[in-house]
């Protein structure tokens, strides 16, 4: 994934760009989330402790805190917005003069709806990793939330933190093994069904007078029909991957939690435990299994979107033929 | 039945390309129109084919003046043909039921026999997309083939014998005499000289047919 991803930037270059980008994305969710727990806890001890200007005091920093964070948020995004843009820019740019400067013999070796495609869903897998949601930047920040959050949580409970991790490891586990690994060539799949689908539909226009003296118009749409068939048929085995992930979270999710409540219940009546640190245990545990689901989620999209970096690294590997005779 | 034309009128948006073009051709006659590249000479033949819907005049083809009707009744072969991305068999059948014996005699007219068994996948090879994956001359045959196969009463041929050389060459004007032979045929090109076999032959100039 690296590797394919470092080819990526080699055509577009900005590397060093986009990873203080993203870097300096990265604290908004973690210090969110260190507010919130911080916030929560000392806020449920004032009204244990019915100390009404403590509370006063938490919400106020709370507020200030989170206005903070927001303005630093919103900032750091709407650089990267532009960043995105102009970088997706660069790699369209650079595609289309690259397949410009390929000679005759070169671009019929591939079939017209193959270099649509290319130039399409491609192209745009391939800048999905930068631009749309739960790709790359969220991989990375999700990542840091999930470590920052099983700090905090480790930190105030280990036996509790002991707990979630527990529930949360086979998930990410079977997560990785059978959905997130198998990804790129399911998706590679309906990328080269995309392809052979776009031939047919080119057929429907280029051969249309030969369809209509011979009748043939039919015999083109059914074409069309069986490979977008095809493409719904792959389609659905790559979502059929996806599914396995979503009915994995309230297994592990709901009986993680359960675990925890009854856990942290006794824990309580035992007086081993006040209700507020429960309540951030628990705070801090919803984070780091979200910031997981977030990342396993990044993981997957990224596995998809790179049949369409590897496949647009491929026509960017193609030398043309007439800068090798010069 | 043949071909009648009358007064036919036809304009690309204000530019008029065909002024009151008349002719007549008799069923199993075989003419040639010539004329310079841009002349018309292909919307001629599209009109002809039922491509093209009449603005002006008549068409008749065969007893038929609706466009799907002559459509029904026209076979055509172009210089650049265009096949579909199938195999061989799907772009002689286009898809309509046809028996194995319709078929192989029209490879046999068609003089692709011996090429077709040749190939490893035979008749059901895949000609590529546009049929890149067969030559020119391949190409053509496979469309003569088509035409054949067809069986229609009128043959229409765009620049078919414009760019032949060689045995290919040979081969794809013996393919063309089994397609034309018996059958009212009309033959457009910009070369005059390979225009040899048609009993008239017009000049297409300025959108008028004048008599050679």
């Amino acid at each position: 994934m690296i590797r394919e991803l470092r080819k990526l930037f080699n055509i577009t270059g900005m590397l060093r760009r986009f990873i203080i980008l993203t870097l300096l994305r990265c604290p908004f969710d973690a210090l969110y989330t260190a507010v919130q727990a911080l916030f929560l806890k000392h806020a449920f001890d004032a009204v244990n402790n019915a100390q009404t200007s403590s509370l006063f005091i938490t919400c106020i920093l709370f507020g200030v805190g989170n206005i903070i964070l927001f303005l630093y948020n919103g900032t750091v995004w709407t650089v990267y917005t532009a960043f995105v843009t102009n970088w997706t820019a660069v790699l369209r740019r650079k595609l289309f003069r690259h397949i410009g400067s390929l000679s005759l013999r070169q671009i019929e070796m591939r079939t017209v709806g193959e270099w649509i495609t290319r130039l399409n869903s491609d192209l745009h897998a391939a800048t999905a990793m930068l631009n749309q949601p739960i790709h790359i930047p969220h991989a990375v920040v999700s990542l840091v939330n999930a470590v920052v959050s099983s700090v905090i949580l480790a930190s105030a409970d280990m036996m509790m933190f002991s707990l979630v991790i527990l529930f949360a490891v086979p998930h990410m586990l079977i997560s990785r093994l059978i959905v997130a690994k198998p990804m790129t060539r399911l998706a590679t799949d309906v990328q080269e069904a995309a392809a052979e689908n776009a031939s047919d539909m080119n057929a429907i226009i280029v051969c249309a007078a030969e369809a209509l003296i011979y009748d043939a118009q039919s015999f083109l749409l059914r074409r069309f029909e069986e490979s977008s068939l095809n493409i719904r048929r792959k389609s659905m085995r790559l979502q059929h991957r996806r599914a396995l992930v979503n009915s994995l979270i309230p297994l592990m999710g709901m009986s993680g939690y359960l675990a925890a409540l009854l856990v942290g219940g006794s824990r309580i009546a035992g007086g081993a435990m006040a209700f507020g640190s429960l309540t951030a245990v628990l705070q801090s545990r919803g984070r780091m299994l979200v910031s997981l689901m977030m990342f396993i989620n990044s993981m997957i999209n990224i596995k998809t979107a790179l049949a369409g970096v590897r496949r647009v690294c491929d026509t960017m590997d193609i030398r043309p033929e007439d800068r090798d005779v010069a | 039945m043949g071909i009648r034309v009358e007064n036919l009128r036809y304009a690309y948006g204000s530019k008029l390309v065909l002024r009151d073009i008349s002719l007549f051709v008799n069923a199993g006659e075989y003419i040639g129109i010539v004329g310079v590249s841009g002349c018309g000479k292909s919307t001629l033949l599209k009109l002809l084919a039922g491509l093209y819907q009449t603005q002006s005049g008549v068409v008749e083809v065969h007893g038929a003046c609706r466009p799907e009707e002559i459509r029904k009744n026209v076979a055509m072969v172009m210089q650049n043909t265009v096949l579909f991305p199938a195999s061989i068999k799907e772009n002689i059948t286009c898809g309509h039921p046809m028996s194995e014996e319709v078929i192989w005699q029209a490879c046999k007219a068609a003089q692709l026999t011996e090429w077709i068994t040749s190939l490893a996948d035979g008749i059901d090879t895949f000609v590529g997309e546009q049929g890149g994956k067969v030559s020119g001359g391949q190409a053509q045959r496979i469309a003569i083939a088509r035409a054949i196969a067809r069986n229609a009463p009128v043959i229409l041929l765009d620049e078919a014998t414009s760019a032949l050389d060689g045995d290919t060459g040979s081969a794809v004007l013996a393919a063309l005499d089994s397609l034309t032979r018996g059958r009212t045929v009309v033959s457009v090109s910009h070369r005059h000289e390979t225009l040899a076999n048609c009993s008239r032959i017009y000049k297409l100039e300025d959108g008028r047919l004048h008599s050679l």
